[in-house]
């Protein structure tokens, strides 16, 4: 899809031809992006396209699969980060990322020797010969470089000593012990360059960020007289370490960045290939035309490439040597609020594997930028993180125009400056992009000016402008993947946004671009943030006050934000629900019921929830919510309540509670073969052995929708040839004894009926005829079905109660479910128990409540007293606890019970999908084992733990029963003279041994397959096992 | 193909068009060209629970 | 037997209010097994003629009428009742617990007007035709045969204030009293500014008021205990059945049940031969079991010999019906005429006749000529169903219209 133009140049008489609009290859869109046809459009003309409205976008749509590329996490590239490795020795790394390079230097600190770790060298290398390399011959500048401070140049001295004893003292003798030390490639480009190799590897890969023009190192040498001092300072204090985890040394790279790097590289081989193919045509003697290069453009290399790696996930890039995998997901759609929050994943960097709790655990950086509550459990908790609501992830901008902005606004070139007075006090160095622009005398005044221009929109407003007083920097970013946040802007402790913005904002005259235009709201990132005092609300403001807070239920994600009052929670409880409210069943877009997913899960009555949270409006979870209003008695009931089960009113289930549709998908392809044949479907036999079968199928051999389709039924009646390669000159002519039988049937849990709903044809890629059937099938919940509340508090359905066994209250509310209280105290869900009072206040006074997380301040959440008194004025008790009868006895319960409705989801996990049973069934041909697995009709497996059981109960004939008489029995004929496996001859009636040939002493005994095929496969291997018998 | 008594016909998924196939035919509506058709519901009556 | 005191008592029924949806009456001097049997009868075990089987037949342009199977197939709700006129109480209707709070005036619009349930959305040239097919059912089998959207009783409270205890209070103190109480029992005369009950039903055996006065430190000032003989009925009907219908034919099956206990005592001469614990597990322990299992107490004629207990109980069971009858024949309780139903025909009596008159469903054959028409299934045609048959299919004019 992406056109370019391109020059031509024609062989003899060159002349330059322009072609216009050459397409080279077709890139991917992503949905809703400035590119794809959604862009911009309303929800009519959505509707029209047949697209839901609420739909996020975001993700690719590639081969008909729905794919995302996940945000991903990293170390920012060309920044000096000062830490400690794993043996406690002090080291400053930068990552360089530049057009053509990407290294890694590391300073590393041993011994008190300070030495450059760099790929291309053998060893590390005394920094002073590097400095020495790059020209910087004298000590003396060095030190001044760094700063005269004497502690600085008592750690330098061992470096320098080193340095002596190398005997390197000029630039000619460093480059020289360099080139000792530079590593040697089997097939090096000879001794052509062999006297710049180690200048070259200087030049071009140590700091690559530095570009370094026509051999002026300067710069360099000042890079690394920075990065020396950073390093110093972290020896004489500690605090000077950089936090590798702090979310402000982050970058988050989008799919954006991630399919350019793909797109150059593709673009690189496409020429390549092009010029390949150019030289075979210009190398053979005999061309007839002219030479066109533009015939000759290899459009699938890009076209496929990307493909392929959006598909797979695999991203190989061979210039930078990166091979990812799992960048790419299919796109969850098991709810709405699943495929929301699959959108703003982030994927770490590291391996999962790992022990350390550094990276896992929770940032007090990441405030309001990633969500403290949604990350998974297990193996990838804390690494896996989602963002925040407000979060915007930068993009790169221009800084060509914020370089000579910032020399005009004072920065002093670093050309003009001498090493001494690099460091001088009262100015500070000046950073861009992690490049060392100059120095500046009048730091809070550059930056305010920098921050005045910015608001008023005349440079990005995502450049970020950071003061630390520490390193004595002014740091400026205005690079891509930092990760920032709106904040209101405030003067001197008062709110810039006033009552009347407020008010045009909700007429509509206003919008938040309005705001971040006209100054009253900037962007800040993380490590700007270090620079501002913002105060959580306007009340709470300060005269040093410089930002408030727009709303701090932002720092929740989009999955933490569907819990009401999260805040008042015990915090893993909101953790277990983000990881299950992608698991609820309910709406997952407004074109559902078009769409043609391969397993879908429904709810057939969903509902908005009674307590809403702002998040829930903004995301639309009210208008896609996955879950039911159900009227919850907190007591005692039956006994099937425990351990978190949940007693269930019949008639509720009745009446579509928890009731739910699966639908999945059945894939046919009328396949064509390579002799010209093809398969047929036919018209079914309406009578004699599979008539029953093909009750549902029409004329055409297809089932029709409409149908019930039960277990066993046939749905494609499809024939395909024998005879797939030997050439047949009438395909079509075949008689009908060259087709042999290809029905499909369905297979689907026994007495359950399930509808073919929809029946779609369409061709494949390779034109096949492809046939899809949609099967849906209902289920109303029944034992052992999954719910959960909003709060981490998951239980199966323990028992279904008819409704007049069910308690009901004088005004003859009977619970659709009863809890039992015992979920509470361990799992202190304050939340649930508002949510529930909420909920009673809501229906009762008709009012949705809220419960958006730390909302009671500003209004976004209801109080508990307000709350208490709506209840009472409807009659209730403000406890939210009603008087119960026994819908047993008719008497009254002794205690209050706490009732009210809660909003519960169902979770996809269904006793339907997983029971399990076998009696005899399939083996394994191997083994002679029963198979594994539910999907196979697997036994049940007692394992070596259960063996331990019986061995240590002395249960010897049943051990010898499970693992022998049930599972794969043998008879063999066993030598005694040898002790090899013999066989049974059925014609003389006996047992023979092979290896001696006769029959003389063979035993018959019993054995497990396995043990058989043990022996025989020792055997293969030379290895002969024989068998001692004794009278038993 | 033997004698068919009613040729099975199908539904355009874009403009709603009948469209009859016959094997071996394009999968494409004659009326918009869209690539996808949909089987046309069941005549025969079919008896749901209402449960 | 002779000398045995008898402890029957002969409960006494009131009607409070009648609409054709909606019931309140008192039951007196009875205990809460007998309530509750009763109520539990109603909810569960009340006949009804309700959809069972939706036969959808050909359909020529139902292009993506996907969901209408699901969603005739799974509202169980219709029934043969055009409006369950959801009242926000019904809390087991978790789908009308939402739509009673999105829309709270929508119960109780004055209009009488109620939009039956929306079973299918169709589209413009989209149709659907199906034969619905209703048979007679409990609520045990399923809820949509249940006619009872909401049964309930409560206690009769007994509230006795200590008036020379509240005459010691100021009168903050007395509206700072009444104000403690969620629902509004008690009031201050203006006149007297003495504390009076104003409606004891109101009281929810909260406790309230009794926490309140202990506060105040004045323990004692009220004192409510619940008349564990009487009770409060509320029945609200779905529509299947008129409301006071419900009631009689709850009677009625309970009756019928006992009568199955009786059944069972005439036998038991037959089997003498068990002798004395044949007897004892019978009449002690069988009966009990199965009186029990509905939910009646024996408690009241436990003196009398086990052949008269169930028979007594049916005798209360008649005097209940007769005195409903009575009630709502004689005009001293008034239907309203207000809300009710739109159906010329008359119900028959289940216990007289024994047939019902029932109002069957129909294919329908809607072809919307506007964008988003609301079907619904109405009852149209009204066919006798002999008490025997438990199904009955509709087949009237099967050709097309």
């Amino acid at each position: 899809m992406v056109s370019i133009e391109y020059t031509k140049g024609s062989h003899g008489d060159i002349t330059v031809a322009t072609k216009k609009d050459v397409i080279i290859g077709r890139l991917p869109i992503m949905l809703r992006s400035r590119c794809c046809v959604l862009n911009l459009r309303d929800e009519a003309e959505l509707a029209r396209l047949g697209e839901c409205p609420l739909d996020p976008g975001g993700y690719f749509v590639v081969k008909g699969t729905e794919k995302v590329i996940l945000i991903q996490e990293q170390l920012s590239k060309n920044r000096i980060i000062i830490d400690k490795d794993s043996k406690g020795h002090l080291i400053a790394s930068v990552t360089s990322s530049t057009d053509a390079i990407k290294s890694k230097t590391v300073f590393i600190l041993d011994k008190e020797k300070i030495r450059v770790v760099l790929n291309q060298f053998i060893k590390p290398i005394p920094i002073m010969v590097i400095m020495k390399a790059m020209g910087i011959e004298s000590d003396q500048e060095v030190v001044q470089m760094i700063g005269r401070d004497p502690r600085y140049g008592v750690l330098l001295l061992p470096s320098i000593q080193e340095c002596v004893e190398e005997n390197v003292y000029t630039q000619q003798q460093a480059l020289e012990y360099l080139e000792t030390k530079v590593k040697r490639f089997s097939f090096s480009y000879g001794s052509v360059e062999k006297e710049g190799r180690a200048l070259s590897i200087i030049r071009d890969v140590f700091l690559a960020n530095v570009l370094v023009r026509d051999l002026h190192f300067r710069p360099k040498c000042i890079y690394v007289a920075v990065i020396l001092r950073r390093m110093m300072e972290a020896v004489l204090n500690k605090d000077a370490i950089d936090d590798k985890d702090y979310v402000g040394n982050k970058r988050l790279e989008l799919s954006g960045q991630m399919i350019s790097l793909l797109f150059e590289d593709l673009f690189k081989t496409m020429n390549s290939e092009v010029k390949k193919s150019t030289d075979n045509l210009l190398e053979k003697s005999s061309r007839s035309s002219k030479l066109d290069i533009s015939q000759h453009l290899a459009r699938d290399i890009i076209t496929h490439g990307l493909e392929r790696a959006i598909s797979t996930g695999n991203w190989d890039v061979k210039r930078f040597k990166m091979h990812r995998k799992g960048m790419t997901q299919v796109v969850l759609r098991l709810s709405f609020i699943a495929t929301v929050g699959h959108m703003t994943r982030i994927l770490p960097q590291f391996e999962k594997s790992r022990k350390v709790s550094g990276p896992r655990a929770l940032q007090p950086s990441q405030w309001g930028m990633l969500c403290p509550c949604d990350t998974p459990e297990g193996e990838a908790c804390g690494l896996v993180k989602n963002l925040s609501l407000m979060t915007h992830v930068t993009t790169d901008d221009e800084e060509g125009p914020l370089i000579s902005l910032c020399h005009s606004l004072g920065v002093e070139d670093l050309e003009l400056l001498s090493g001494e007075e690099l460091h001088a006090p009262n100015s500070f160095l000046v950073m861009f992009n992690g490049l060392i622009l100059g120095k500046h005398r009048k730091p809070q005044h550059f930056a305010t000016a920098l921050r005045k221009l910015r608001r008023a929109g005349i440079i990005g407003e995502f450049v970020s402008v950071f003061v630390n007083e520490k390193q004595k920097c002014i740091y400026i970013a205005s690079d891509g993947g930092r990760v920032c946040r709106p904040l209101v802007i405030a003067d001197k402790g008062i709110s810039r946004v006033k009552e009347h913005h407020m008010k045009e904002l909700k007429v509509g005259i206003r919008t938040f671009n309005d705001f971040l235009r006209d100054g009253l709201i900037e962007y800040l990132d993380v490590n700007e943030q270090n620079n501002a005092l913002i105060a959580l609300y306007e009340g709470e403001a300060v005269p040093e006050t410089t930002h408030v807070e727009i709303e701090p239920f932002t720092i929740l994600g989009v999955c933490a934000g569907l819990i009401p009052f999260p805040h008042h929670n015990q915090s893993p409880r909101n953790t277990y629900q983000c990881a299950m409210g992608k698991q609820a069943m309910g709406n997952i877009a407004y074109n559902q019921l078009c769409r043609m997913d391969s397993l879908l899960y429904l709810l057939v009555y969903p509902q908005r929830p009674l307590l809403t949270t702002r998040t829930i409006e903004l995301v639309g979870y009210d208008k896609l919510g996955a879950g039911q209003n159900a009227t919850v008695a907190v007591m005692s009931y039956s006994g099937y309540d425990i351990e978190d089960a949940i007693v269930m009113n019949k008639s509720s289930l009745d009446r579509g509670f928890g009731r739910c549709i699966v639908t999945k998908k059945l894939t046919a392809i009328n396949q064509k073969y390579a002799n010209n044949t093809m398969d047929r479907i036919i018209r079914p036999q309406r009578v004699g052995r599979d008539a029953e079968r093909m009750q549902i199928l029409d004329d055409d051999g297809l089932a029709a929708p409409g149908e019930i389709i039960r277990p066993y039924d046939i749905y494609i009646n499809k024939q395909s040839p024998i005879n797939k390669e030997i050439s047949v000159h009438s395909p079509a002519g075949l008689p009908d004894s060259a087709y042999k039988s290809a029905i499909q049937t369905y297979k689907g849990p026994r007495g359950e009926t399930a509808v073919v709903d929809r029946v779609a044809l369409t061709s494949d890629k390779d034109n096949n005829l492809c046939i899809k059937f949609l099967i849906r099938h209902t289920r109303r919940p029944e034992l052992g079905d999954k719910f959960s509340s909003r709060h981490g508090q998951k239980g199966v359905c323990g028992t279904i109660i008819q409704q007049e066994d069910f308690p009901f209250s004088e005004r003859g509310i009977c619970p659709d479910l009863i809890m039992n209280p015992h979920g509470f105290p361990s799992r202190m869900t304050i939340g649930k128990m508002i949510e529930l009072l909420g909920g009673k206040a809501g229906v009762s006074c008709g009012r949705f409540h809220y419960g958006s997380a730390f909302g009671e301040p500003s209004g976004h959440a209801d109080r508990v007293e307000v709350i208490s008194e709506t209840l009472v004025k409807h009659g209730f008790s403000y406890s939210g606890k009603d008087f119960i009868y026994s819908g047993i006895t008719g008497s009254p319960l002794q205690a209050y019970i706490f009732m009210g409705p809660i909003y519960y989801q169902k979770l996809k996990h269904m006793v339907l999908d997983k029971m399990h049973a076998r009696a005899s069934g399939p083996r394994v041909m191997l083994t002679r084992q029963p198979t594994e697995g539910r999907s196979r009709d697997g036994g049940l497996r007692l394992g070596e733990m259960e063996r331990d059981c019986l061995i240590a109960y002395g249960a010897s004939m049943l051990i010898y029963e499970r693992l022998m008489v049930s599972s794969d029995p043998f008879e063999v004929q066993v030598c005694r003279a040898c002790g090899l496996l013999g066989y049974y001859n059925y014609k003389l009636k006996a047992g023979i041994c092979s290896t001696c040939k006769n029959g003389d002493n063979i035993s018959t005994m019993k054995l497990p397959y396995a043990c058989k095929l043990l022996f025989q496969e020792l055997q293969s291997m030379n290895i002969v096992p024989r068998l001692k018998l004794a009278e038993a | 193909m033997d004698s068919q008594p009613e040729p099975v016909s199908y539904i355009c998924g874009d403009c709603g068009m009948e469209n009859t196939l016959k094997p071996g035919d394009v999968i494409q509506c004659r009326e918009c060209g869209y690539r996808i058709l949909y089987k046309k519901r069941t005549r025969r009556i079919v008896q749901y629970e209402a449960r | 037997m002779d000398g045995v005191v008898s402890y029957q008592r002969f409960p006494k029924i009131k009607i409070r209010e009648v609409k054709d949806d909606y019931l309140k009456f008192e039951l007196r001097e009875t205990d809460a097994s007998m309530a509750n049997a009763l109520r539990r009868v109603m909810i569960s075990e009340v006949p009804t003629i309700a959809i069972d089987l939706v036969r959808s037949r050909s359909t020529h342009r139902s292009s993506t009428t996907s969901s209408s199977p699901t969603a005739s197939a799974s509202s169980p709700s219709p029934a043969t009742a055009p409006c369950p006129c959801d009242s926000p109480a019904t809390a087991t209707h978790a789908t009308e617990t939402a739509s009673a709070s999105t829309a709270p005036s929508s119960s109780s619009s004055p209009s009488g007007f109620v939009r039956g349930i929306i079973i299918v959305k169709l589209r413009r040239g989209q149709e659907l035709r199906l034969r619905a097919i209703a048979r007679k059912g409990i609520g045990k089998d399923h809820a949509k045969w249940s006619p009872a959207a909401t049964v309930t009783f409560m206690y009769e409270p007994d509230i006795h204030i200590n008036e020379d205890m509240m005459e010691s209070l100021s009168l903050e103190d007395k509206r700072n009293w009444i104000e403690s109480s969620p629902t509004k029992v008690f009031d201050i005369d203006p006149s007297t500014h003495q504390v009076v009950v104003v409606d004891p039903e109101a009281y929810t055996y909260d406790d309230e008021v009794i926490k309140k006065a202990e506060a105040m430190g004045k323990p004692g000032l009220v004192e409510i205990y619940a008349k564990e003989t009487d009770f409060i009925f509320t029945v609200e009907s779905t529509g299947a059945i008129k409301s006071s219908q419900l009631v009689l034919n709850a009677i009625q099956v309970l009756k019928q049940k006992l009568d199955a206990v009786r059944l069972t005592e005439d036998t038991e001469e037959a089997d003498e031969q068990f002798g004395e614990l044949g007897a004892h597990m019978r009449g002690g322990g069988a009966l009990a079991t199965i009186a029990d299992d509905l939910g009646l107490g024996l408690v009241e004629s436990n003196t009398a010999s086990q052949g008269n207990i169930s028979s007594s109980t049916n005798q209360k069971l008649d005097r209940i019906i007769s005195m409903m009858e009575h009630l709502l024949s004689s005009g001293e309780v008034q239907v309203n005429p207000a809300m009710d139903f739109s159906y010329p025909h008359n119900y028959g009596r289940y216990k007289d006749s024994h047939y019902y008159n029932v109002k069957g469903v129909e294919d329908h054959l809607i072809d919307t000529s506007e964008e988003c028409e609301v079907f619904q299934i109405e009852p149209e045609i009204v066919i006798a169903l002999n008490e025997g048959e438990d199904e009955m299919k509709i087949d009237v004019n099967s050709d097309k219209p």
